[in-house]
């Protein structure tokens, strides 16, 4: 194995910094100046940005072990395509379809949504709300899903220049200053606005839009949703934190789970549920989960049963009418 | 990169962002134009409730914070935060402690993780003693004490 000291790739997390600052002053100069749409309220703001600079110093953590275990995946690797022009290419193209497994599995299973919580946990969306960034990723063990890239025949260092990349152009999509782009570049990439709807709790918008660039792996497998002009995006959780402290943004679904889990008089299998089960979970029914709140809106506007985004409450001869069916 | 230089660009550049939105145009505080718009703000929230079965709307002294009584289910509250508003139900196992304070406060702590102690003042003390009532309806007997 060539080893990390052999490879020279620049440090495409450290590289963006700069970008990053660059693009909120650009963004908010334009807001301020009634120039494009958007807002910022500064504590908000401060907050996300401060979630990025934890992010940033328990990442260091994270990359220890990430790299870690990548190279132990990567000395059994199967393949060996090197670092080469295609071998980055095809590289990015199986770590982003990664990234949108995990991205669905995060908003899915509630272990996971502790941590990526943070992210959406503002009510604005603006370039500030991309480095609101969790504290916690090292406790989702999602540092497994990268082994299988490595064992492969990915370099880790090379999976790492990729990773960067793709979180480089994540930053750009966190905007409401870029309406919809050119129809080709909607249909392929990941745009502000599909990721405007990723960050909307309007029920149709819920668990839609997981890409990290490539919005094909959404249309796929299911889970795309179109923004739409009647619509309007609403931002933030289904229920919306009332903090900005720090402490409390980064760990309050941890402790939630934690209270949930220690709750008297449960079975085992109802708490490792509120562990594992999806965001909204409750034993006795009294918490909402997406598709609760979805089957919600439909009950309420049946005309949009179906649609993208929401179930079909489908009522048929068969004595079945009512039934939620999940759209995908 | 530099560590040294990237820890300068990180801070500076916090420190700049924060200086300009102290100095720039900032968007209207998280307060409550009128009882309507607690009322809106709730049933955009929670969509099952009809307006028409609000009873009461409390607003605070300061109109950051609103309870709405309905006639039958949990008490509304609407609380700014920051220029945005945070909305729930509270149901009785939602609240750990109401304290009344001074002549006209309340103070508030929750079980849920997100949502911090916070300390209400009213107009009155008649309106504090109504939003007592109102958490202790939905709770039962409160500890005021
Ligand atoms: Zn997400
Ligand atoms: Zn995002």
């Amino acid at each position: 194995m060539d080893s990390l000291a052999d490879i020279q790739l620049p440090n495409t997390g450290q590289l963006a910094i700069p970008l990053y600052i660059i693009g909120i002053l650009i963004e908010f100069g334009l807001v301020c100046l009634g120039k494009a749409k958007g807002q910022y309220e500064r504590r908000d703001a401060m907050t996300s940005l401060l979630m990025g600079v934890g992010n940033v110093a328990t990442g260091i953590i994270y990359a220890v072990v990430l790299i870690a275990m990548m190279q132990w995946a990567y000395s059994y690797r199967i393949f060996d395509p090197g670092i080469t022009w295609w071998s980055a290419v095809l590289c990015f193209v199986l770590d982003d379809f990664r990234r949108y497994v995990y991205h669905a599995g995060l908003h899915r299973i509630r272990w996971w949504w502790a941590d990526h919580v943070n992210h959406h946990s503002s009510q604005h969306f603006n370039f500030t709300t991309a480095l609101r960034q969790p504290w916690t990723t090292i406790f989702t063990g999602s540092f497994l899903l990268y082994l299988p890239l490595a064992w492969l025949g990915f370099h880790p260092l090379l999976i790492l220049f990729v990773g960067g990349i793709n979180l480089t152009y994540q930053f750009f999509v966190h905007t409401e200053t870029v309406g919809k782009l050119w129809k080709p570049i909607e249909f392929v990439l990941n745009t502000p606005s599909h990721h405007r709807v990723h960050h909307s709790n309007n029920p149709r918008y819920l668990d839609a839009n997981y890409a990290a660039v490539l919005i094909i792996w959404d249309r796929i497998f299911g889970t795309f949703v179109e923004e739409r002009e009647e619509d309007v995006p609403k931002y933030g959780l289904v229920q919306n934190i009332g903090t900005f402290n720090l402490f409390f943004v980064a760990f309050h679904e941890w402790i939630s789970i934690f209270k949930d889990v220690a709750k008297p008089g449960l079975t085992l299998r109802e708490r490792l549920m509120y562990m594992f089960a999806a965001p909204g979970w409750s034993h006795d029914g009294s918490r909402k989960t997406s598709w609760d709140l979805k089957a919600q809106y439909v009950r309420k506007h049946p005309d949009q049963s179906g649609m993208p985004g929401l179930p079909d409450l489908v009522a048929k001869n068969d004595g079945s009418a009512g039934r939620v069916q999940p759209a995908e | 990169m530099n560590p040294i230089l990237l820890v300068v660009l990180i801070v500076g550049g916090l420190i700049l962002i924060d200086l300009l939105l102290r100095f720039a145009r900032t968007p209207p505080s998280g307060q409550l134009e009128s009882e309507t718009q607690a009322v809106d703000q709730l049933c955009r929230e929670y969509p099952e409730l009809d307006a028409s079965d609000v009873s009461r709307v409390v607003l605070t002294a300061d109109r950051r914070a609103a309870f709405v009584a309905m006639t039958s289910g949990p008490a509304g509250f609407v609380s700014g935060m920051g220029d945005r508003f945070v909305v729930r139900q509270l149901r009785p196992a939602d609240i750990r402690e109401a304290v009344p304070e001074a002549e006209s406060a309340l103070r508030v702590r929750f079980n849920e993780v997100a949502l911090r102690p916070m300390r209400f003042e009213f107009s009155d003390s008649a309106e504090r003693d109504l939003v007592l009532v109102l958490l202790g309806a939905a709770r039962g007997p409160i500890q005021t004490t």
